[in-house]
Order: C-alpha cells, then structure tokens, then sequence
C-alpha cells in the first residue's frame, strides 16, 4: 500500500514530447512507472519514448484508461491541461510547472475543489510510491521501499528527507512535493489524512519552510486528527529577517510566519521537531525502536 | 511588480474610473510649472517611490506656496526617501505627482485582492475619516468590511450593493459607486494584478467619485502575457534587483558570513544556512541554480560569492533531482577557474548524475574536497574557514 499512486497507475504524461517532459516521462518509466499515452495538442498519431502521443485528454484516456496525469506544459498552458485532465475524469494530477499567473490558478482550484480532484502542485517535484510508481522529478535511485510517509514544501529538502529514511534503513511508502506556489493543490492537511488512514505508514515526516501559514493550520490538523508519530523539520531557523528568497520574499518579516513560530506550533501539537534535516532519519528510527 | 502610484492611476484613468487631476514631473522648475498650469492656490507633492506610508516619511505635502514648492521638490528629487516600509535604506525619487487638492465630503478605503490561501477574491472596504488623502487613518480591522468574491462565478450584483451598504454610500451615486467596482474587479482579471487598493476615494459635496490614492501590484508570473505592464516595471525602485540575475533559473542571495554556497532549491539554501549557523558557523553569499541554470550561466554567476569580499571558502550542497549534478560540476569548475581557482571548496552532491560529478572535481583537484556527507560537509566548511 501508498497512497495516491501504486504500481498500478496508469499514467498519462501532458506534455510528453517537450524537452523537459521527454526526459523526466523517460525517467519516470525506467522507475517502472506505467506511462500509457503522451498528450499534446497537435502531434496525435505520433508516437515518442515507445507511447502513443493523442491530441486530448479525451482521446487518450478513452484508448488507455488511464487514471493519472503528470503534467510539463509551459506556464500559460498549464491550467488548461489542469482542467482538461479533470474534465477527461482524472482525479490524481501532478503539476511540475512553474511560474503560472495566479488568476489561472484561481479557477483551477475551484474546479478542483469542486471535483475532488487531488492536485498535487503546481511549481513541486511531483509524488512516488517507492519502487512502485514515480510522476514527477526527483531522483528515483534514494528512494526505498518502507514504512515512512513524507510530505514536503521544499523541493530537495524532501530528497533529503528521502535520503535521510533511506540510508537508515526505514524507506518510505510515498513521499509528495506540495510546491511552493501562491495557489497550490493538495496541501499538509490533505496528504496527511491519507497518510494517517494508510496502513503501511507508520511514520510521517514533515519537511515545512518559512513564510505562510500552511505549518502551523497542519498543526491544528494533527492535534485533533492524527495518531501516528509525526516528526517534522523547518527550514529557515537561522534565517535573518526579511531575507528575501525566491518565493518566500519578504513575508518573515514579524513573528508569524517565522520558523520559531512554526516550531512552536507543531510542537504543542505534539510533533516532534528536529533543529537538522540529517537527524530527521535517525530521530525516527529511535521513535521504533524505542 | 509593484506600480507607482501615477501608473496606477494611468491604468483606473482608462477604464473610466475619476482620478485626482494631477501632473508627473522630474525636476523641480518643471514641478512649479505644472503647479501653474494646474491653477488654483494649493497643491499636494506627491513623492513617487514604492512604498507606503510616506506622508509620515516626509514624501507627500501640501503646498500654497510656489517657492515652497521648488524647495519641497529640490528636497525630494535625486534623494532617496525611506518610510517605514522600505527602511532603512528607502528608494529613489526621480519622479513627483504634483496634484489638485479634492475637496472631499466623505471618504472610503477600497481594495480587491487575490487570497492564495482560500482561492477566492476579496474585496475590503472601510468608511475613513477625512484623510485628505495625506495620511494612512489607522483603522481597527473591525472597521473593515470583507466581501469574497467565487473566482468562477465572477462578481454579482448583491456584492456591489452589499459594498455600497456597508460603507453608506449614498444611494443617488449607488449605480457610479457599482461602475467603479465592476471596473475594479474587471481591471485585476484583465490585468493580471494582484492588488488594486484606492487609499482613499472620495466624494465631493456634488457626489462626484474621484479616486486620491491608488496602489497596484501585478503578477510577476503573468508579466510576458502583459507587455504594456511589463513596460512599467521600474528597476530602481527594487532593493533586491542587484541581486537578480538575467537566467531565471538562478537566484541569488546576499549574505554576511565567509562560508560562500551553492545549493539548488530554496528549501536547501535553507537548510544549508540553518546547519551551517547552528554550529557556529556564518553563511556568506548563496547561489540557488533553482532547477534549470546552465553551466554557462552557474559560471558568470560565480563572481557574486566573493561580492562584499567576505567569501573564505565555499559549501556546494547539491542534491540532484532535476537539475543534473554533472551540469553544476562544470559551472562550478569553470566558475572557479574564472575567479578564484584556490579558493578552497567542500562539495557535497547527491542525486542525479552526482557520480558522474563527484568524478569531475576529483579530476580538477585544487582545493576541492568531496564528501558524502551533509553534516561532514558542514563541519568541513566551517573548520576550513577558522584555520
């Protein structure tokens, strides 16, 4: 078990015959994803890496009855390709596009909601099952099958994590990138839920950075809803206020919104927090075996 | 990107909305001219920077008198104004809006936003005091009337009266009071902005609507489908802009500290800094190659790890995902051939490629080190620079 995607999903790849979609579709086949069908609008009939390409959703899950979309479409395409993957019926989508205007993704996220759509992203490195099933970015090779659960904001502070559960022998069940964008898809709360309902996690880290407030409404989250042990990590305890980097820009420039906050917050919600990303692995082993 | 207030005003101007009749000027001669061809006997200076709160930082006055003016503007143009919002270094003032005062019988705070975190659009509205349009009225949020607006369903009519009665507007100038809302909000969709916030509009005794104060700011991801916006982007005004770079990919980050890093991903330029700092060490300047920089790019952007001349050593923390760790190798390598080939450098490289990369710095040799470890990395650096 994992959530979202196992070695059965039956994956379409949006963008498939561009530059960046070409590389990542392949890797993601080599991981031993099941990659059916590429779609893009204008080369239907073509085939690329040994897959149909269709020109629509449609077409594409009508012949390969797929269930999933991972999408690598310019920026001001990117929403369309969202909403003609709900409109086809998908209901898992992953989004590595970065850069897409947030009146886009105001009716996106309506749409989603709407739906019941789990959208992972939009500007994050995607979701794998360990040694099952991988749509997006990151590098397959650290993963391991296991008993973790790993949900991140932060790009490849979440390989890190991987890395970290991997080396000491825990692995993961699955570990998603939530993205960073203004507007996002699924968030903390909606991949913790599952997290805590799947059986083989046993575990769940959470890797959360300054800015927003996305941590601290998990929090909240966790102290009502969840049992399993939740360890987690802030990236940006050190960081001199008002630092302005990429899309955190200048947000932590009071108290809310600051690591110190957002430690504080999950702490009281009983997690247990971690002042390094390299004891995140080490730190949860001890929580099994005593 | 944010606007000056005068752009704002050009953008609400062409889709009908009253503004405060008003010129933009660049020196000071050419301030008091505007003031006479303004006419009347009183005028508000405006200081054109992109920050709030300048009345309170000197950068908006009244002015009856035109020698007072050229000295105002003399005072102002050339120098750099610092409010609340933009210390301690402030921005410069190249341009001033020289404006007719509005003899106001009521005043009112409106916005309309994007909220990230609901995915909805807001309007906030509140009654002000009469500001004259020279000052921020502290109000109390409860004071603030919230209207959200279904980004799919778009703006109703009940909303616009809902506004109108919240604020008390006067029902003869309800249907001009719903004009300008319906633009607002057909403005932030066409545009692409994220804000427009009219700090104040008023209403003259003939129940005339005229908007004083204006604020906008557009989506930066938006700006290549906006080109007439994209124009108006004003560098000068950008504290950070120095440390922007032409490949977008590649973000650079100013720090004090004398560990100089490479990491790709904000996340790890974090996490980077955390370590480092938590044992005691002191993070310099740091390049993010974010997903997608090339070695070319990596390589000319290696000059800013030594700018402030702090930079002893360098940290590269790489973890390969889609940025290939080959690729940061040679930009690495290239880059300290160009500027500094002694410089002494731990590399520590996970993930896609970092074989491959770990293989190229054994090659070049110098005073690189490669370790497997992020904490061994860490102390490494920090160890490097206390010798």
């Amino acid at each position: 078990m994992a959530i979202l995607i196992d070695k059965k999903t039956r994956v379409i790849c949006q963008g498939m015959t561009g530059a960046e979609g070409s590389f990542h579709a392949a890797q993601c086949i080599a991981y031993g994803t099941q990659v059916v069908a590429g779609v893009t609008p204008g080369r239907g009939g073509e085939r690329h890496l040994k897959r149909p390409v269709f020109d629509s959703m449609e077409e594409a899950v009508a012949v390969t009855a797929a269930n999933a979309s991972m999408i690598f479409v310019p920026p001001f395409q990117a929403a369309d390709a969202i909403l003609e993957a709900i409109d086809a019926g998908i209901r898992t989508i992953v989004c590595i596009t970065r850069g897409i205007p947030v009146h886009d993704m105001l009716k996106v996220k309506a749409m989603v909601s709407e739906r019941g759509v789990n959208l992972i992203g939009p500007n994050c490195p995607g979701i794998i099952s360990s040694e099952e099933c991988k749509l997006g970015i990151m590098p397959g090779g650290i993963h391991k099958k296991g008993s973790i659960g790993i949900v991140s904001r932060a790009d490849t502070l979440s390989y890190e994590a991987v890395l970290q559960t991997t080396q000491i022998g825990l692995g993961q069940t699955t570990a998603v990138g939530i993205g960073s964008g203004p507007i996002m898809g699924m968030d903390f709360i909606d991949v913790i839920k599952l997290f805590e309902k799947d059986r083989r996690t046993k575990g769940i880290i959470l890797v959360g950075e300054i800015g927003g407030d996305l941590e601290e409404r998990a929090a909240q989250y966790i102290a009502d809803e969840v049992r399993k042990p939740v360890l987690s990590y802030i990236a940006g305890v050190t960081a001199p206020q008002g630092i302005y980097i990429g899309q955190i820009g200048r947000i932590v420039e009071s108290g809310k919104g600051s690591a110190a906050f957002k430690c504080a917050a999950l702490a009281e919600a009983g997690v247990e927090i971690v002042q390094s990303p390299t004891e995140l692995g080490p730190r949860m082993l001890e929580y099994f075996e005593g | 990107m944010n606007l000056h207030e005068f752009q704002a005003k050009q953008l609400l101007r062409e889709v009908g909305i009253s503004v405060a009749q008003g010129e933009l000027v660049d020196s000071p001669l050419a301030a008091v001219e505007a003031a006479r061809q303004l006419g009347g006997n009183q005028w508000i200076v405006k200081a054109q920077v992109h920050a709030g709160e300048r009345a309170s930082a000197g950068g908006i006055r009244r002015i009856d008198d035109l020698d007072q003016l050229l000295i105002f503007s003399q005072s102002l143009l050339g120098k750099r104004l610092i409010t609340p919002q933009n210390a301690p270094e402030g921005q410069p003032v190249s341009q001033l809006l020289i404006e007719v005062p509005f003899v106001a019988v009521h005043e009112y705070f409106l916005s309309v936003t994007t909220a990230p975190h609901n995915g909805k659009i807001i309007f906030l509205a509140a009654a002000l005091g009469m500001t004259q349009g020279l000052a921020l009225s502290n109000q109390q949020p409860e004071n603030y009337h919230c209207v959200e607006i279904e980004p799919v369903a778009g703006l109703q009519a009940f909303q616009c009266r809902q506004l109108a009665l919240k604020l008390g507007i006067n029902k003869a100038i309800w249907l001009d009071f719903f004009k300008i809302v319906k633009s607002l909000y057909k403005l932030l969709i066409d545009r692409d902005l994220l804000l427009i916030e009219l700090n104040s509009f008023a209403e003259d005794s003939d129940g005339k609507l005229v908007v004083l104060g204006a604020k906008i700011c557009v989506d930066d991801n938006a700006l290549p489908r906006q080109a007439k916006l994209a124009e108006l982007m004003d560098l000068s005004q950008d504290r950070f802009h120095l440390h922007h770079t032409s490949s977008p990919g590649l973000e650079l980050i100013c720090l004090e500290g004398n560990i100089g890093c490479v990491v790709n991903g904000t996340g790890l330029a974090l996490a980077t800094l955390d370590m480092v700092q938590l044992k005691g060490g002191s993070i310099g300047n740091i390049v993010d190659v974010g997903e997608g920089a090339s070695a070319t790019e990596l390589a000319a952007a290696f000059g800013f790890l030594w700018d402030g001349g702090h930079c002893e050593a360098i940290l590269v923390n790489i973890i390969g995902g889609i940025v290939q760790c080959d690729t940061v190798a040679t930009g690495v390598i290239d880059g300290l051939k160009k500027y500094n080939e002694n410089c002494q450098v731990i590399v520590r490289m996970e993930g896609t490629k970092a074989d491959e990369a770990r293989e190229q710095f054994i090659q070049y040799g110098y005073g690189v080190q490669v370790v497997e470890d992020f904490d061994v990395a860490v102390m490494m650096a920090i160890s490097s620079v206390a010798e």
